[in-house]
C-alpha cells in the first residue's frame, strides 16, 4: 500500500499565498479528485505534491519527505501530467513517451528492450500505436493529452498526479481514459490525484472529492457530501441542480439562472 | 493514415551519406592544390602508410612529404575544427532550446578574441605557441563569466542574455586595446577571421585531447538534451536534474569550442548551420544530430579550407570569409532542397 500525505501544505508566489494549509491523506488504490474554480490553486497544489515547487508544510509518500528527494527517485515514485505540457513540435510520439523511462535508465545508458516493451504496451493501452512515428506538432489536442498521459504511465509510478488530463477529450475518450486510470489504480495499487472541471465526472469516478477555493480546502469527503447544489452555487457562482444516480453518486446539471 | 519513415532508418541512411561525403572531402582536399598530384597516387600513398603495404604508383618522396607533412595535418585540423564546432553548437542549441545559438555566443568567441589580441599586441606577433593558449583560456573564461552572471535563474534566456552582455563587454575591451596599438591591427584581424594555415601534426595533437573530452561530454548527453526540450520543470519531474545537466553540457561544449578556437581563430556559421542540416536529414533528436554534426562539420570545413587555400592561389583567403561566402548560399540551397522531405 502507498500513502500520499500533506500537512499544512502551502504555496506562495511573489509574496501571495495561492495554496494555504492543505491537509490530505490518500491511500492506494484511492482516487482523489480536486475541483474548484479557475485560479483556486488546483494546479499549484498538484505541482507541490509532485515536489516541483518550494512549499511550506510537508508532503510525503509513505515516510519519504518529497522535499528531500532527488529528481530520479522522486520520478520513480510520482508520475505527473501537467495541465499545459511542453510538447517539442518535431519529436516523434515514441521518443516522447520514452522520456517517461528516464528515471529507470542509468545516467549514460540508452533505452533497454524492457523500456521499449513498457512504451509499446502503454501506447497500445492508450490506442496510440498508429501514432508512434508522428511528430507531436501534428497531433490534435486530444491526441496530445493522451500522449502526455502515456508518458506518465511509462514512468510506472505508484502515485499518479493528473492535472486536467481530460480537458480536451471527447466524451468517448474521456470515458476511456477515466476507465483506464480506474483499472490501473486497482491493478497496480496506485494513488491517483486528479484535477478536473467536469463535476459529474469527478463525482462518478472519485472515492473522494476535495473542493478548493482561493487556495483553501472548502470541503473534502465523499462526492455526494461535497458536491451539493448550495456549495457549488456559493463557490462557483453557478446555478445547478444535483441529482443522485442509482449508485448514490451525484450528477451535476447546469441550469439557466432563474429557471 | 500517413506514416513517416522511422527515425532510426533515416538516421542510418543519413549517417552513411555523411560518411561518404567525408571520405570524398578527404580525397578531394588532399588532391587539390598548388602541386598537382593525382588522386590515384594520393590514395596509394595513404594506403602505403599502413604497415606492411607496398603498392606501386606511390608519390615521389617530395610530393609524399608535401602530402603527409603539410597537406594532411592541415586537412585533419580543418576537419577536427569543423566537427568540434558543429558538435559544440548543437550542444548549446540543446541547452538553450534555441536552434540559432552558436558555439561562440556564450562568451567563447569574444573571450578567445580578447586573449589572442592581448598576446598579439603584447608580443607584437601572431606566431608562436602563446596565442592559441591565450585564446583557449580566454574562451573558457568568457563562458565562465557568462555562466556566473546568468545562471541560477529559472529561465535559460537570462543565461543567454548574460552571454551576449559578457561578449559585448569583452569585445569592447578588445577594441580598446586594439585602438591603442594600431600597428597590430593586421595581425589581429587575420587571426580573428580564422585560418588553419599553420597546421602541423603537433597542433593536431595538442588540440585533440580537449576536443575529444569536450565532444564526448556533449555526446554522452544526447538523451538529456532531448529531455531538456520539455522544459526544466517537466524534465525534473521525469527524473533529470535539469540545472546540473545544463552546466555539464555547457562546460563540455565550451571546452570543445575553446579547443577549436585556439587553433583556428573565429569561425562562425558552422556551429549553427551544420546541426541544422543534420536535423533536416535525420530528425531533431540529439542522439542523432550530434554524431551527424560531427561528420558533416568535418567534411564541410575540409572543403571550405581547400577553397580558402586554392581560390586565390598562391595567396589564401581567411577560412571565416570562405565559410560565409560559399557556406551561406550552400545553406540556402540545402534548406530549400530538404524542405518537406524531412517532416
Ligand atoms: N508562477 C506564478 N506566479 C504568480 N502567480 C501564480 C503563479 N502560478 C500561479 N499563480 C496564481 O496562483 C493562483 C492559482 O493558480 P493555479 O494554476 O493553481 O489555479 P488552478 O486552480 O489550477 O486554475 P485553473 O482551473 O484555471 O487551471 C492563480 O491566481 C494564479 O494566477
Ligand atoms: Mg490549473
Amino acid at each position: 500500500m502507498t500513502r500520499l500525505t500533506a500537512r499544512g501544505l502551502g504555496v506562495r508566489f511573489d509574496g501571495v499565498d495561492v495554496v494555504t494549509g492543505v491537509d490530505l491523506t490518500v491511500e492506494s488504490p484511492d482516487w482523489l479528485m480536486i475541483v474548484g474554480p479557475n485560479g483556486a490553486g488546483k494546479s499549484s497544489l498538484v505541482r507541490a505534491l509532485a515536489g516541483l515547487l518550494p512549499v511550506s508544510g510537508r508532503a510525503a509518500v509513505d515516510d519519504v519527505e518529497l522535499a528531500g528527494l532527488r529528481p530520479r527517485p522522486r520520478a520513480r515514485l510520482i508520475g505527473y501530467v501537467p495541465q499545459a505540457p511542453v510538447l517539442p513540435e518535431a519529436m516523434p510520439v515514441a521518443d516522447y513517451v520514452m522520456l517517461g523511462r528516464t528515471a529507470h535508465l542509468g545516467y549514460f545508458s540508452g533505452p533497454r528492450p524492457v523500456d521499449r516493451e513498457v512504451v509499446g504496451s502503454v501506447l497500445d493501452t492508450l490506442e496510440l500505436t498508429d501514432f508512434t512515428a508522428r511528430e507531436l506538432g501534428s497531433l490534435s489536442g486530444g491526441e496530445r493529452q493522451r500522449v502526455t498521459l502515456a508518458r506518465a504511465l511509462a514512468q510506472e509510478p505508484t502515485v499518479l498526479l493528473l492535472d486536467e488530463p481530460t480537458s480536451a477529450l471527447d466524451l468517448g475518450h474521456q470515458q476511456q481514459v477515466l476507465e483506464l486510470v480506474d483499472g490501473l489504480r486497482h491493478r497496480h495499487d496506485l494513488v491517483v490525484v486528479m484535477t478536473v472541471h467536469d463535476l459529474t465526472a469527478a463525482g462518478q469516478y472519485a472515492d473522494r472529492v476535495l473542493l478548493l477555493d482561493r487556495g483553501a480546502v472548502v470541503a473534502d469527503g465523499p462526492a455526494a457530501q461535497v458536491l451539493t447544489a448550495e456549495r457549488i452555487a456559493s463557490v462557483y457562482h453557478a446555478d445547478v441542480r444535483v441529482e443522485v444516480d442509482d449508485s448514490g453518486r451525484p450528477v451535476v446539471i447546469p441550469a439557466r439562472p432563474g429557471t | 493514415m500517413r506514416r513517416a519513415a522511422l527515425p532510426e532508418h533515416r538516421f542510418g541512411r543519413a549517417l552513411t551519406l555523411a560518411l561518404l561525403v567525408l571520405l570524398a572531402a578527404l580525397l578531394i582536399s588532399s588532391v587539390v592544390g598548388a602541386a598537382g598530384i593525382d588522386p590515384l597516387s594520393v590514395s596509394v600513398t595513404l594506403i602505403n602508410e599502413l604497415p606492411g603495404v607496398h603498392l606501386p604508383h606511390a608519390l615521389d618522396p617530395l610530393d609524399r612529404t608535401l602530402l603527409l607533412e603539410i597537406r594532411l595535418p592541415r586537412l585533419i585540423l580543418a576537419g577536427l575544427v569543423g566537427g568540434v564546432l558543429a558538435v559544440a553548437g548543437a550542444g548549446y542549441q540543446g541547452v538553450f532550446r534555441n536552434p540559432l545559438v552558436d558555439s561562440g555566443l556564450l562568451g567563447a568567441s569574444a573571450g578567445a578574441g580578447l586573449g589572442a589580441t592581448l598576446v598579439i599586441v603584447g608580443t607584437g606577433s601572431s606566431d608562436g605557441a602563446v596565442v592559441p593558449v591565450a585564446a583557449f583560456v580566454g574562451a573558457l573564461l568568457g563562458v565562465g563569466f557568462a555562466y556566473l552572471a546568468g545562471a541560477g535563474r529559472r529561465d535559460v534566456s537570462t543565461l543567454l542574455l548574460a552571454g551576449i552582455a559578457v561578449s559585448m563587454f569583452l569585445s569592447a575591451v578588445q577594441t580598446f586595446v586594439l585602438q591603442r596599438s594600431t600597428q597590430n591591427l593586421q595581425a589581429v584581424y587575420s587571426w580573428l577571421l580564422g585560418s588553419v594555415s599553420g597546421a602541423t601534426w603537433h597542433r593536431v595533437l595538442i588540440m585533440l585531447p580537449y576536443a575529444v573530452v569536450g565532444c564526448l561530454g556533449v555526446f554522452l548527453h544526447g538523451r538529456h538534451l532531448d529531455l531538456l526540450a520539455v522544459g526544466d520543470e517537466e524534465a525534473t519531474s521525469l527524473g533529470m536534474p535539469a540545472a546540473r545537466v545544463r552546466l555539464l553540457v555547457i562546460a563540455a561544449s565550451a571546452l570543445a569550442a575553446a579547443s577549436a578556437v585556439a587553433v583556428s581563430g573565429l569561425i562562425g556559421f558552422v556551429g549553427v548551420v551544420i546541426p541544422h542540416v543534420a536535423r533536416r536529414l535525420a530528425g531533431s533528436s540529439y542522439r542523432r544530430v550530434l554524431p551527424l554534426s560531427l561528420v558533416l562539420g568535418a567534411a564541410f570545413l575540409m572543403l571550405v579550407d581547400t577553397v580558402a587555400r586554392t581560390i586565390v592561389s598562391p595567396g589564401e583567403l581567411p577560412i571565416g570569409v570562405v565559410t560565409a561566402l560559399i557556406g551561406a548560399p550552400a545553406f540556402v540551397w540545402v534548406l530549400r532542397a530538404l524542405r518537406g522531405s524531412a517532416t
